[in-house]
């Protein structure tokens, strides 16, 4: 895997002209897409942007009887109506790109719901390959399926399959290169919209003697503009004839109003399943199972609006303690050490991903100034290994953090628990101006920000996606969780007082939470309230292992591949701060730029009542990774235990609270900076982040500073 | 929809939890709504309540489950069978 390209967008006309065959793969979202994209492709995939848009775009390459086909993963909808972005960009690919072929997955377990796409596509094109996935689970719980019955009633060639288990795969190729090739004849699909017939015709000739989009069916648009269709009516809007045409359709919508007593798209919506129905009717033979009982009581608990929560903190936290355990030894090394199994709790510290990556680091930076100290001079040897090589060890050990967050993240996804805890966690994030959805990666940012931020993709909408985004980063990550636990155990000392300490510091966070929530939707994201929960709650099921982790690594890599080479970029820029001065480079970190910046800032840090101005130099640092706060004072202060570096800055209880405090709130680090730009392609939203959290901090650390002193404190 | 208001049409979201309804209609029309119908909560179809307390709804219609938010529950109209 690791030769794939880099470069996707150079290469995707390449891998266009070898195709011969071009396959897009169409399906709601649970029926199983990302499955069989995954079977048909193996480990040919390239992961991209769909232009201009921030959903992924996959694309695979198979060879099949001495043809390349091409497979394009459409994004996972209900529809197309362009209700949303991802549908807009399904069937303007449809429609645009022509693909050879579109198979079309109808999940068996639901296949009433899932073939309203099927139907759509198959208004839109004739080239239609319908597969019915899951078929092996639809016999396990007892619904039996007559495809004979089901293909006698559509055009479009029917071909049962279960991705999980690559059954009907051969077939399901077979009728695809078929339809692609013109050997297979699909007739268009009519859909006889009775009493609304005459209508669609009218608009449609209105249509075609327009002139208006001719690149699409004039009866499809016909219908979508009765139905209300927000993009194209935006589009008609950029004309003066489009504009003349939908009041022309606007009136006509009035007139079926009237006519009918019925809203146009409730019409048109409710003929598309009485057609389902009518296909499917008779082709299907359902038994009820015991499994079915048990899988509402476990709803009834896990979407609990109490307890629901409770499961779903208890399992990110798991999941984190064991991902964190892995990646850094810590928590567990303080738990081992706290039970008095010290060699353990060593071996997990030494033998934990990053410090085994840090190791390997150290070991070529060695090398690097090994072999090259006599050609280079000492700075340039200098930012090769200190920054460059060290601040690219630092990016990738982003890597594992972010893979088994993403595995954490899709298994529970695909086993149906996500879309639980959504609804779960409604009743709570609603007040935050979020749905539900946003509970699983808030979660997640208690471990790290960064994949909070990414998993903010299941929000719907763009405004909830910027307002999830923007607020992550308050979630105190678990190294800021390390300093002020440093910070409690170097300055308080009474255990009471460094738990107590460390839950007020959390339960402010939560505050604050609330409070940048309601600041925004008053002066950013204005009149924005949020979507209301809509979610499928798909059966419960063992996840694919090879499905999620290809996801999780398709996922991180495209993470590295975006942020990593600014996070690196900013990083060097950093220990350019750090290790320069007016003079050139220095070798104590006291002569540097960002000493001399912390020094000129001692004024605004009395305000807080920090007297040393290393206290500023660590903060400073602490702008790369929070967890360098700790390792910039035990370096200004020339000490080697963190504990005692903390001790020799002059804090006293307060301004120690007070710098937990702002140390929690401050700016977030760069790769969650740069997390927010690469997820959102939006400065504004970076410098909202950046300005709030800063402000924020000032003020809160000022505050606490007058109260504390008026208090005698 | 018109003629005499029935009194057995509720809102969806006073259903009580158990009770199978049939659409009636659904009003309000853009946006949520909309998803909801091509989800296939259309008017005629067989909604059967699985859980209803605070927070979202857990509703059951032809072997798919769905949980929607209250807010929208109570823009679909049902009537108790």
């Amino acid at each position: 895997m690791s030769n794939l390209s880099l470069t996707f967008s150079k290469d995707r006309s390449s891998h266009r002209q070898r195709a011969d065959i071009i396959v897009a793969l169409a399906g709601s979202p649970n029926v199983g897409k990302s499955t069989l994209f995954n079977v048909l492709t193996g480990e040919r995939q390239h992961v991209g942007n769909w232009p201009g848009k921030t959903i992924d775009r996959y694309e695979g390459e198979l060879r099949y009887k001495g043809k390349n086909i091409l497979v394009v993963d459409l994004p996972g909808t209900y529809s197309l109506g362009a209700l949303s972005e991802e549908e807009v960009i399904a069937r303007d690919f449809i429609v645009k790109e022509r693909p050879d072929a579109v198979i079309v997955l109808v999940d068996s377990l639901e296949p009433y719901h899932t073939m309203y796409l099927a139907l759509q596509v198959l208004e839109l094109t004739n080239r239609v390959v319908i597969a019915f996935n899951k078929i092996d689970a639809a016999e396990r719980r007892g619904i039996h399926i007559f495809f004979e019955r089901i293909a006698n009633r559509l055009p479009a060639p029917i071909v049962p399959i279960s991705a999980l288990h690559s059954h009907g795969l051969r077939q399901l190729l077979e009728k695809t290169i078929g339809v692609a090739e013109g050997r297979v004849k699909v007739k268009r699909f009519k859909v006889s919209y009775g009493a609304l017939e005459k209508y669609i015709a009218s608009v449609g000739k209105l249509i075609e003697n327009n002139g208006i989009m001719p690149e699409y069916p004039s009866r499809w648009v016909a219908i979508r503009l009765i139905e209300g269709d927000k993009d194209l009516e935006s589009r008609l809007m950029k004309t003066v004839k489009g504009r003349k045409v939908l009041e022309e359709v606007k009136s006509i919508r009035d007139k079926i109003r009237r006519d009918l007593g019925e809203d146009p798209d409730i019409l048109l919506i409710s003929r598309r399943y009485e057609i389902i129905n009518n296909i499917l009717s008779g082709c299907l033979h359902r038994e009820r199972l015991l499994e079915y009982e048990f899988s509402e009581k476990l709803d009834k608990l896990v979407t609990h609006p109490v307890f629901g929560p409770l499961f779903s903190l208890i399992i990110t936290f798991l999941g984190l303690f064991v991902i964190f355990s892995i990646n850094t030894g810590f928590p567990l090394n303080v738990i081992l050490n706290s039970l008095g199994f010290e060699e353990v709790a060593g071996v997990f510290e030494n033998y934990s991903l990053a410090e085994l990556m840090a190791g390997v680091f150290d070991q070529i930076a060695v090398t690097v100034e090994g072999s090259l100290r006599y050609y280079l001079p000492r700075w340039l040897i200098r930012l090769l290994t200190e920054g460059i090589i060290r601040g690219l060890g630092a990016v990738l050990s982003f890597f594992p953090l972010i893979f088994l967050t993403y595995l954490l993240f899709s298994f529970l996804e695909d086993a149906g628990i996500m879309a639980r805890m959504g609804v779960a966690g409604d009743f709570i994030l609603r007040r935050l101006g979020l749905s539900g959805k946003a509970l699983m990666p808030l979660l997640l940012g208690f471990g790290c920000n960064v994949p909070a931020i990414l998993g903010m993709r299941i929000l719907e909408g763009e405004r909830e996606h910027t307002l999830g985004v923007v607020l992550a980063p308050i979630i105190p990550c678990q190294a800021r969780l390390i300093v002020i636990l440093a910070i409690a155990l170097a300055i308080y000392p009474s255990p009471i007082l460094q738990v107590l300490v460390v839950t007020l510091l959390y339960l402010l966070a939560f505050a604050l939470l609330g409070v940048v929530s309601l600041i925004l939707r008053l002066f950013y994201l204005r009149d924005f309230s949020p979507p209301e929960l809509l979610i499928e709650l798909p059966p419960y099921h063992r996840p694919s292992l090879r499905v999620i982790s290809w996801y999780a690594w398709e996922k991180s890599k495209d993470f590295l591949r975006k942020a990593g080479t600014v996070i690196l970029l900013l990083s060097v820029i950093l220990w350019f701060l750090l290790n320069w001065s007016s003079s050139g480079i220095v070798t104590s970190v006291e002569e540097s730029f960002a000493a001399t910046f912390a020094k000129a800032l001692s004024p605004v840090g009395s305000l807080l009542g920090f007297e040393d101005w290393r206290i500023i130099l660590a903060l400073i640092s602490g702008i790369g990774a929070k967890e360098v706060v700790l390792e910039a004072l035990i370096l200004s202060t020339g000490t080697s235990n963190p504990l005692k570096a903390i001790r020799l800055v002059g804090l006293t209880q307060l301004t120690a609270f007070i710098l937990m405090l702002v140390t929690v709130v401050y700016t977030p680090c760069l790769p969650t900076l740069v997390s927010i730009y690469s997820e959102t392609r939006s400065t504004k939203a970076v410098l909202i982040t950046l300005i709030y959290e800063l402000v924020l901090a000032f003020m809160l650390g000022f505050l606490v500073y007058k109260i504390g002193v008026f208090l005698g404190l | 929809m018109a003629g005499t208001p029935d009194l057995r049409v509720i809102p969806l979201s006073a259903s009580p939890p158990g009770a199978i309804v049939r659409v009636v209609n659904i009003v309000g029309g853009w946006g949520a709504t909309r998803r909801l119908m091509e989800m296939g909560v259309v008017p005629g179809t067989l909604v059967r309540v699985v859980h209803n307390r605070v927070g979202p709804l857990i509703i059951e219609i032809r072997g798919m489950r769905l949980s929607i938010g209250r807010g929208l529950a109570s823009k679909v109209l049902v009537e108790v069978q």
